[in-house]
């Protein structure tokens, strides 16, 4: 075949996927880092070259983009730390082989595939601080020390509230993921452990932790940018994006983009491929198999 | 990838058999309890979808409903419908409008987005060319990309194409952000089918197109039902660019959905009602595919 020929048909075979990336992925990424050293007041409009002042007034008290942050890495963290360990800990006892595994797996997993957007209106009536459902438990049980205003309401709790229903919908995905680890881990191994005496934690610890290693990974920078970027839940309960305690990055991007101010949502979205893409590589480092034999 | 499979349920050789009593009691515990925090909140919005007001504020919080109110369900119907030329409670195209909204979207995002995959994926591993290797890894940067970079700049430049407020506006960049999973996924499963049948075609006078066609494509159907639920139950779900780039004529179930607040609705059965209707086709179908959806979510995990 001709060389030229073979060019050309490489090319045509890459078009539409290339079309769809440059033109939806790449773009947005260059004009979001242009778009914010302008002030863009409307869409057309670029308006003064502002140079990285949006990135500055970020963090003033106006728009206090620091909470958001801090806010989106609490949810990172509380993922990481609580949500994480709970789905191993169902994965490796459903990696047990009981009766009923298939059953187990299948409910737990089960809230991934209902839209955020449902889950948020769910709990939010749950939370509801008049009728929900865990006033009416505190009002049974004569419990005190509800808030008034609700979990949801309330500037200390309110950061909890939103991550419950997370965790609530996402222990099942995080544990089937494991789950497929755990079940995949070679039986020899296992044998092998047993023979020489092991006990289960010991087997969990030593054996199957070790070689699920790499799903883990997998789980946690899920789990990482997955809260960076959480938008659904937090925009079903928020009431007003721009003033509340839960706010985070991406609420702040949508309502900024579309209140003239497009230069500052643009800054937010350089901000926020720039955190995920540090995560990433955060956690790939972390978790590059070392040299036993000290540095490399 | 298709071959080694890696959900295999091989129970019997990790029975539960040797292990302790006590500990196997704490087992089954543990399960049990996740399964009660799992099944509570949708059995109570069940049994509040079915109740009238009075009951679920007052007397009758989580026990079944006392007369069973499928009126609520009924009136769901109702909504964003015109009655005697003005709209009840919101301006929507109603339950049914969006939900075939949706399940366009999804369909032209999916069939897009294969084929572009699949194309790409044949380029990058089939056809030995200068810089395949380093394009791939650029496409895998995609996965890692949020969507969020894409609104404000995508908002803007489909606003002046004219493409903003149609099914386009959702169709291309679901596409476009499914895209790297898909090429990723693809590529696990194109690297197992044997080179040789590349060979023996092209011996057999096949070019590469009728490579790609004939011997990939159909090879490739397993992937392709994977990567299309997951392509799926990705833009089924998805909001945030649902509720900026749609019109009220393009709306999918999510906005639908978060409409039922939107208007001040303070009855409780009817957005109870609301929110199980515009879940309930998901579960059925999840209660049929329980198997193949729950690979389709392992597939780009366990690969990547």
């Amino acid at each position: 075949m001709h060389r030229k020929n073979k060019n050309l048909t490489v090319f045509l075979f890459l078009l539409p996927a290339l079309a769809l990336f440059v033109g939806i992925l790449i773009y947005p990424i260059v004009a979001s880092v242009h778009h914010s050293l302008f002030e863009y007041r409307t869409f057309t409009d670029p308006g003064q070259y502002v140079g990285l002042q949006n990135y500055k007034d970020l963090f003033t008290p106006k728009y206090d983009f620091g909470r958001a942050v801090i806010n989106a890495l609490i949810l990172a963290a509380l993922s990481v730390f609580i949500q994480l360990p709970l789905s191993l800990g169902l994965a490796l006892m459903l990696g047990k082989g009981i009766k009923g595994e298939r059953f187990y797996l299948s409910v737990y997993f089960m809230p991934v595939l209902i839209s955020a957007v449902v889950i948020g209106m769910l709990w939010e009536k749950i939370y509801n601080p008049i009728y929900g459902l865990i006033t009416k438990a505190f009002e049974f049980f004569q419990w005190t020390g509800l808030p008034p205003e609700g979990l949801l309401g309330n500037k200390k709790t309110a950061l909890l509230a939103v991550f419950i229903p997370t965790i609530w919908q996402y222990v099942g995905y995080h544990m089937l993921l494991m789950y497929a680890g755990v079940k995949g881990v070679s039986p020899e191994l296992r044998e092998a452990a047993m023979l020489d005496g092991a006990t289960d934690g010991q087997i969990n610890r030593y054996v199957i932790i070790p070689c699920i290693k790499p799903i883990i990974k997998v789980s946690i920078i899920f789990a990482i940018t997955g809260s960076l970027k959480s938008y659904d839940l937090i925009k079903v309960f928020a009431k007003d994006a721009y003033n509340c305690s839960y706010k985070v990055p991406s609420l702040m991007l949508v309502r900024y983009a579309f209140h003239n101010a497009g230069g500052i949502a643009s800054a937010i979205a350089v901000i926020m491929i720039v955190m995920c893409f540090a995560f990433a590589i955060l956690i790939n480092w972390l978790f590059k198999e070392r040299n036993i034999y000290g540095r490399k | 990838m298709a071959g080694n499979n890696s959900f295999a349920y091989n129970s019997e050789l990790y029975s539960v058999k040797r292990t302790n009593k006590f500990v196997k009691g704490l087992i089954y515990a543990g399960l049990i309890i996740w399964l009660l925090i799992d099944l509570f909140p949708l059995y109570y919005l069940f049994t509040f979808s079915l109740k009238s007001s009075a009951e679920i504020t007052g007397t009758n919080v989580i026990g079944l409903p006392k007369e069973w109110m499928w009126s609520n369900y009924s009136r769901v119907f109702g909504l964003g419908k015109k009655v005697s030329g003005k709209r009840l409670f919101f301006a929507n195209g109603g339950l049914e409008k969006c939900f075939s909204n949706s399940v366009l979207v999804a369909a032209a995002t999916i069939v897009i987005c294969l084929v572009a995959a699949l194309m790409a994926t044949y380029a990058i591993t089939r056809i030995a060319w200068k810089g395949s290797k380093t394009l791939n890894s650029i496409f895998m940067l995609g996965i890692t990309i949020p969507m969020h970079v894409a609104l404000y700049p995508i908002y803007a430049s489909f606003s002046k194409m004219g493409v903003l407020k149609s099914y386009s506006a959702l169709i291309i960049p679901y596409a476009a952000f499914s895209l790297s999973m898909a090429i990723m996924v693809c590529t696990g499963f194109m690297n197992d089918i044997p080179k040789e049948l590349d060979e023996s075609a092209c011996i057999d006078g096949c070019g590469l197109w009728g490579t790609f066609f004939y011997i990939i494509v159909p090879l490739m159907k397993p992937a392709l039902a994977t990567m299309g639920i997951y392509i799926f139950l990705q833009c089924w779900n998805e909001f945030m660019f649902a509720s900026v780039f749609a019109d009220e004529a393009h709306y999918t179930l999510p906005v639908f959905v978060s409409n039922l607040k939107g208007s001040n609705i303070t009855d409780w059965g009817l957005v109870g009602a609301g929110l199980l209707l515009a879940t309930f086709p998901m579960l059925i179908v999840y209660v049929f595919m329980s198997r193949r959806i729950q690979e389709s979510f392992m597939v780009g995990a366990v690969k990547g």
